[in-house]
């Protein structure tokens, strides 16, 4: 029996993923820098320099996906890691010390750099990385935007953003290159303003792209922004999805019902609830998630605009602003109702939700549902508590659409 | 003169529960109360402000309230607090003030105007990197813009001379308790764990002026005679926020004695003399600058680890009790080092997976005695 529920992109990330991946190995071998980064921190210093970087996060999701998520955190919880801590770094921790990985593996990293943007736990992740393999460990201090990014903290920011290019010149030993980081600079603007477009055309009725399409190729835009090939990437994949737009091709045929997702996806269990709501006509055309990363950048100023774009993603904005941006997005993609997943073991995510939904709902008149799971720890994922939510959940809302 | 006995009733009963005498204070004087959620909120400003700052530990027995508005997967520190603001237990203050150390804490800040209440509210956005001059620029920004709400909110304004006043203040009662901490060290027993806790978290809930008369006396009306910890097992209290007091009973009656403690509600309050550096918000930011290693603000050349051990090789502690709040992101993710450092340095510790309610602690007793004998076997 054929499990897809809708037609597949042709465009896929896995290719360039699997580059990704190999560029970092093969860095290592030469003898090149190789660092690993958090999420959402300020990568275009370090592609200017020619660090080979790598994404412990994209890694630990990636094992959430093929389902060897269980055993790394096992590991890391033997070593003294709470069960209760950040399921991405417990998988990293795992991988590190048991050198398992559905990749082969992350090349040792020669530094670290982590920013606080999404969290601060990746502080403490990356300072247990920094003391397991006595490296450096870079941290950008980005203090919580509020409503909006304060000036004393834009400058802050801007001055580590100085201070880190200082390090890259100190560690490798020569000179920032000023050329090369423009030209990176306007490549990830590029690839962020194309990202942008693809995500909007989640907004057609029908979608011909979902949010959880958007999960996948997200990939490049995290792992390899700053790149030709990503901006190529992405191109193609506008081309491919504005062409099913123009057809009037939809993700979902029969789309009834339109949501929004919040917070990461549950990888270790994604098409879980995605295929679930199908059956009744539902799906997901956008999230506040893979948003975040179609950011734009300004060449001619690059640390101002990096140090901006860097401190005011989602997670770091007021409670208040995260209303504002799901209602609008509710809005903009014609949205009947959400889900926000309650990320069991990613608390700046999920603390905040049942407050938020609240918010959301009164200022929409939309429906939303939250659901309890977590993103790469299986054991926190009970199919009869999350299908039992949305059951009710999407029979309530297709009822009423 | 107080006798030692009624100064440390005095103590007790203010711990116990310190709200009327708060509001009795507010009545009596005009004046506002400022709580603080822990940890590092600079409450000189606020006194300086003609405010008073009280640090809000939360503690309450269930959190039924707050399970409606926040998922159970948090600190209780924050839990038990935004029970205590629902059940609304700490109306008396004025206003609240956020210091910006973890997620969890940013979170509260974030749901409490939309929650509980809808006055004053200050999110102090501390740095959260200490090994960087960069920071230090950011830090005192971020105190100028938390003096300048503080100046609206009392309308009127904070001067240096005012600020470096209530510096003094706040250094004298962070000396006599350095005094205390001292004494405690060279006399283990003289207080019990009990005592020295209600004296530290009295310090948090009045005036630093009145609460430092009360300890000077006390310290002199403490008789000069050994205290008897012969046989006793040693020990040194480790972790960020740990009030239960039934648990430090419960450590005394197996056979153990306090010698020292990293605790806010303890030694870390205290730690750091602001400096007399010429300009007050100097000294405030150098005092920040030379805290303790704290698992919330990012050091790599000074661990907590170490410091532990340190810590324990000079209060000549026979073992470590880490008592990790569950929900704790910041200690638990620097737990497996810490264990690996207490090890190495040949120091037996007991981790104690704890939260701040006052629930009875069952098979903490059975572990602390198995803990003790392993300690005295060694």
């Amino acid at each position: 029996m054929d499990t897809r529920i809708y037609p597949r992109l042709t465009t896929s990330p896995k290719e360039l993923m699997a580059l990704h991946y190999a560029e970092a190995r093969q860095a290592k071998v030469e003898g090149r820098p190789v660092a690993w980064l958090t999420g959402m921190a300020p990568v275009e210093p370090l592609r200017a320099m020619g660090v080979a970087v790598v994404y412990p996060e994209n890694h630990a999701a990636m094992c959430g996906a093929r389902r060897v998520s269980l055993e790394l955190c096992e590991a890391a919880e033997s070593q003294g890691y709470s069960p209760d801590l950040c399921s991405y770094a417990r998988c990293d921790i795992g991988s590190v010390i048991t050198g398992s990985s559905p990749v082969g593996g992350l090349p040792r990293p020669d530094f670290l750099l982590s920013c606080s943007n999404f969290c601060m736990t990746v502080t403490k992740w990356y300072e247990a990385l920094a003391r397991s393999f006595d490296v450096p460990h870079i941290h950008i201090d980005t203090p919580f935007a509020g409503d909006g990014p304060n000036p004393a903290a834009v400058s802050y920011v801007v001055d580590q953003l100085k201070e880190l290019i200082a390090f890259l010149e100190g560690f490798l030993g020569r000179p920032f290159d000023r050329e090369r980081f423009r030209e990176v600079v306007c490549l990830a603007d590029e690839s962020g303003a194309i990202w942008g477009e693809v995500l909007r055309m989640g907004r057609r009725v029908p979608a011909p792209f979902t949010a959880f399409d958007g999960f996948t190729h997200m990939a490049p835009m995290v792992a390899m922004r700053g790149t030709q090939a990503t901006v190529d990437y992405y191109r193609a994949l506008y081309v491919e999805v504005s062409e099913r737009a123009a057809s009037g091709v939809a993700a979902l045929p029969g789309e009834k019902v339109r949501l929004l997702w919040g917070n990461i996806p549950i990888w270790c269990n994604l098409k879980a609830v995605p295929d679930f709501l199908a059956r009744y006509g539902g799906y997901f055309v956008a999230s506040e998630y893979a948003n975040s990363w179609a950011f734009r950048l300004d060449p001619d100023d690059p640390l101002r605009s990096m140090a901006l774009a860097y401190s005011t993603v989602i997670p770091n904005l007021s409670l208040e602003q995260r209303a504002r941006t799901w209602v609008d997005l509710m809005e903009d993609y014609a949205a009947h109702g959400f889900v926000m997943h309650s990320n069991r073991s990613c608390r700046p995510g999920s603390l905040i939700q049942y407050k938020l939904k609240e918010m959301v709902e009164t200022r929409t008149g939309a429906l939303g549902v939250i659901i309890d799971a977590d993103m790469v720890d299986p054991r926190s994922y009970s199919e009869s508590h999350v299908i039992g939510r949305l059951e009710t959940f999407i029979r309530t809302l297709s009822g009423s659409v | 003169m107080e006798s030692r006995q009624a100064i440390l009733d005095l103590f007790a009963e203010i711990v116990a529960d310190p709200y009327p005498r708060l509001r009795e204070w507010k009545a009596r004087t005009g004046r506002k109360v400022l709580g603080c959620l822990p940890m590092y909120v600079p409450e000189e400003i606020i006194h300086a402000a003609g405010a008073l700052p009280v640090v809000i530990t939360g503690g309450v027995d269930n959190t039924s309230l707050a399970e409606a508005h926040m998922p159970n997967f948090a600190c209780s520190l924050v839990r038990s607090n935004l029970e205590a603001a629902l059940r609304r237990e700490l109306d008396f203050c004025d206003g609240f003030v956020f210091p910006y150390i973890c997620d969890s804490m940013q979170s509260l800040s974030e749901l409490w105007p939309r929650t509980v209440q809808n006055g004053f509210k200050h999110h102090i956005l501390l740095p959260a990197r200490l090994d960087t001059i960069i920071a230090r620029a950011y830090l005192l920004k971020e105190f100028q813009r938390f003096k300048e709400a503080l100046e609206r909110l009392v309308d009127a304004e904070i001067t240096a001379v005012a600020l470096s006043t209530s510096i003094d203040i706040y250094n004298r009662d962070r000396d006599l308790l350095q005094q205390l901490y001292d004494l405690r060290r060279r006399r283990p027993g003289l207080l019990t764990g009990r005592q020295v806790q209600a004296i530290v978290r009295a310090a948090m809930l009045m005036p630093k002026e009145e609460h430092a008369e009360l300890l000077h006396g006390l310290l002199l009306a403490l008789e000069e005679r050994e205290a008897n910890c012969r046989g006793k097992v040693r020990l040194v209290l480790s972790g960020i926020l740990a009030t239960n007091l039934n648990l430090l009973d419960m450590i005394e009656e197996a056979g153990g004695v306090i010698v020292d403690d990293d605790l806010y509600n303890g030694s870390r309050y205290f730690a750091g003399l602001g400096d007399r550096a010429s300009d007050p918000m100097e000294s405030l930011a150098n005092c920040f600058f030379n805290m303790m290693p704290c698992s919330t603000k990012h050091n790599p050349t000074r661990g907590w680890a170490e410091y532990i051990v340190q810590m324990a090789r000079e209060a000549q502690a026979d073992g470590v009790i880490v008592q990790l709040m569950k929900y704790c992101d910041p200690h638990a993710f620097d737990y497996p080092g810490i264990k690996d450092k207490l090890e190495a340095a040949g120091l037996p510790h007991l981790l104690l997976e704890t939260d701040l309610n006052r629930r009875s602690l069952g098979q903490v007793q059975t572990r602390l005695q198995a803990f003790f004998e392993l300690v005295r076997g060694v």
